[in-house]
């Protein structure tokens, strides 16, 4: 699910070790070293910037919220931390992370070129994300260090959820429920879509959601999409949204239609539904026509056409039958030997 | 102005400059302070990464990604003929395949995504001439849809503050007022708020909301920003947790004074920094003329996007000439020793004699509940 990025990102994301502790990260970071050892690199950069920070939080927990930034992973030693904002926003920025040595992210490429001292490649995570003019002038300061991308490794070392991590997508998983609960109670009371989208956020933050983000049709039977003008508002039937919601980092994301007079369609989309987890487990491809993605700190951590145990997946089917599309959708932790339920919608 | 208007004069330098085709990229970040001119030329937000190409002829495609993001973008913008895709670099590749593009410029290539960014350079060419500053120099003042939108943006932010200020109280986290005051705002029809707020006894500076509790004898500052059908209306505010010293109500004061001389000399043909400098002289005839500069304050003002954030800064070093329909926030945000941080700031429009005010009432110390 791919949401409107929104300009600034206000919910609580101050580091809370009772909840992820130091050890948690040490873990992390001991596993990317020996991925940076294997590639050669004595230096690691990861970017993340308020629409996808995933990889930035797995090591950092480090939010960006006001704009870019950047972790530096040295092999040994401490990390860094470049964040958006001036020297006096600092303080605030220290908060969201257990790594001390937060800056200013200022002059990005002198930079990292400073920290990323020695070697002959500067190892990079996320830099797919960095606008074109940075990465140039990050690749120009650290020449003639190459830039080498270790994306494969480290993504897939991130799909793997720990039993904490998969604790707390179950939390995500409860107030998506909610959420989803509270849009198909708007929509039945009469509610237009954009007043239920924004009950679903308002449900999902009263529950402890840290971000909320809904998106209904347009149309009856329409794709989900953000509702981002006044004139959105209408009363639909079948109404469908999309809705991700954040706890302690860990998106859940997923789909509901709601219906006065469930028709054919709905009952196509959940009986796709069931034959796909039915098939779901490490290894596995789901059928043909399934969505489904990895999702864990971002909403998209990774495809889902080739299902690996320890990841968690938003799977989703639609169905269209006499004129009416509806969505069956799932969120899903994947075993060796079948998959694990963590929300799913129709129940 | 309207949009066509918009485009007509982007049309007159790609004639100027001999350039056949204008290819606008954003990478769908819709802020209030970064320049996006795909967006601001398209008048669309879109989900993903996406493109307007227009040519010499006047002919214009919208070409957006996801593509499910289609029924949307129909919507918003019916008269454009559109391209939908999952893949923005192919789909480009196969429009200009169908129809070559001549000369080509670009804006908004250095701000889209390195992976993607490699791929629309092999297919605009190295050769395309960067387009942004000329773009951003002709499209600087708003159409009259986002004048209309920046009211309503700016009577949402109004309503919101007066709502924080019933809302907010002791014990309160900061980000927990910060989202309470985003639900409040979007249910007032915004789609968007770039919300600055923070509290405490004697602030450096305002920040990203944290998870701090509001205590009794904090200032509580806020730079408001909801934006209404994408377009953004900021007004800069501050509170006090429990009754305010009087010292406080007396800086207070003071920058409300040094921003309403600066917004009173507001017109067409004066200089940006002309705006600053007014804000500057109150202050230094207070005897704060070495708070006029970083780290005690960041700028003044600044344009308000999305898409274009012309005039910029409202800084000393910014010499842009106002002109009719540019729009702004006037905002001192200063730092003084005996208070810390505080902010006032009020949105305008620039009128064909002087200024509009957006807001309805202008910065005044609140209190909340201690």
């Amino acid at each position: 699910m791919r949401v409107l990025e929104t300009t600034l990102l206000t919910g609580p994301y101050d580091w809370d070790e009772r909840v992820l502790p130091r050890s948690e990260y040490d873990g992390r970071i001991q596993s990317v070293r020996v991925a940076m050892a294997q590639a050669g690199a004595p230096t690691l950069a990861v970017y993340g910037h308020p629409g996808n920070y995933g990889a930035l939080a797995y090591l950092t927990n480090f939010t960006p919220k006001a704009g870019p930034a950047m972790a530096l992973v040295p092999r040994e030693g401490p990390l860094r931390v470049l964040a958006s904002g001036t020297p006096k926003m600092m303080d605030a920025a220290k908060r969201l992370t257990w790594v001390e040595d937060v800056r200013p992210i200022g002059n990005a490429s002198k930079s990292v070129a400073e920290f990323a001292d020695g070697g002959d490649a500067l190892a990079t995570w996320a830099f797919g994300a960095v606008p074109q003019a940075l990465y140039t002038g990050i690749a120009v300061a650290v020449a003639p260090r190459r830039l080498l991308a270790l994306d494969q490794p480290l993504d897939a070392v991130q799909r793997r959820k720990s039993p904490r991590e998969l604790e707390l997508m179950r939390g995500a998983a409860r107030l998506l429920a909610k959420a989803t609960d509270a849009f198909a109670a708007s929509v039945r009371a009469g509610k237009g879509v954009r007043s239920a989208a924004l009950a679903a956020e308002r449900t999902a933050i009263a529950a402890g959601a840290q971000d909320a983000r809904a998106m209904a049709s347009l149309s009856p039977g329409g794709a989900p999409a953000p509702l981002d003008a006044a004139s959105d508002e209408r009363a639909l039937d079948p109404a469908t949204a999309g809705i991700a919601v954040q706890n302690h980092g860990y998106w859940a994301s997923g789909y509901v239609t709601v219906a006065r007079k469930p028709g054919a369609a709905r009952a196509q989309a959940r009986d796709a539904l069931a034959a796909a987890l039915a098939a779901a487990r490490g290894g596995a491809h789901l059928p043909d026509g399934v969505g489904a993605n990895a999702i864990g700190l971002s909403l998209e951590e990774g495809p889902g056409d080739l299902l690996e145990a320890g990841a968690v997946y938003a799977v989703t089917c639609n169905a269209t039958a006499g004129g009416e599309t509806a969505y069956a959708s799932a969120l899903v932790a994947v075993t060796e030997n079948g998959c694990d339920v963590l929300w799913q919608q129709p129940a | 102005m309207n949009r066509a208007e918009r485009i007509e004069r982007v049309l007159r330098r790609m004639t100027a400059d001999r350039i056949d085709t204008v290819i606008a990229f954003s990478n769908a970040k819709h802020h209030l302070a970064r320049i996006n001119l795909g967006a601001h030329l398209m008048g669309y937000r879109s989900i993903g990464e996406s493109a307007l190409v227009l040519r010499g002829d006047g002919t214009q495609r919208l070409v957006v990604t996801p593509a499910y993001d289609a029924e949307r973008a129909a919507l918003r913008r019916p008269e454009l003929p559109l391209t939908v895709s999952d893949d923005l670099a192919a789909a480009l590749a196969e429009l200009l395949r169908q129809r070559a593009p001549g000369r080509i410029a670009t804006t908004g290539l250095g701000a889209m995504p390195h992976d993607l960014a490699v791929r629309l350079l092999d297919i605009v060419g190295a050769d395309a001439l960067a387009f942004d500053d000329i773009v951003n120099e002709v499209t600087a003042p708003k159409t009259d849809e986002e004048i209309a939108n920046a009211r309503k943006a700016v009577a949402i932010a109004e309503q919101t503050h007066e709502h924080m200020l019933v809302v907010a109280r002791a014990g309160m986290r900061e980000c927990d007022l910060a989202v309470e005051m985003n639900l409040y705002a979007k249910g007032l029809g915004a789609n968007d708020n770039f919300l600055m707020l923070s509290g405490g006894p004697h602030q450096q500076g305002v920040g990203a909301s944290s998870n701090r509790p509001l205590e009794r004898g904090d200032v509580i500052i806020a730079e408001s920003t909801p934006a209404y059908d994408g377009q953004f209306g900021q007004i800069c505010r501050s509170a006090s947790v429990g009754a305010p010293s009087n010292v406080l109500a007396e800086k207070y004061a003071l920058v409300v004074r040094a921003m309403t001389a600066g917004i009173e000399i507001i017109r067409p043909g004066i200089k940006v920094s002309d705006v600053a400098g007014a804000i500057d002289a109150v202050l230094t005839d207070a005897g704060y003329e070495k708070y006029n500069r970083p780290p005690y304050m960041n700028r003044r003002g600044h344009g308000m996007g999305t898409g274009s954030i012309a005039p910029g800064d409202i800084a000393i070093e910014n010499h842009m000439i106002l002109e009719e329909d540019m729009l702004f926030v006037v905002h001192p945000n200063q730092y003084l020793p005996e208070t810390g941080y505080l902010l006032c700031g009020e949105p305008v429009r620039v009128t064909a004699t002087g200024y509009e005010s957006l807001s309805k009432k202008w910065a005044e110390l609140g209190a909340v509940e201690a």
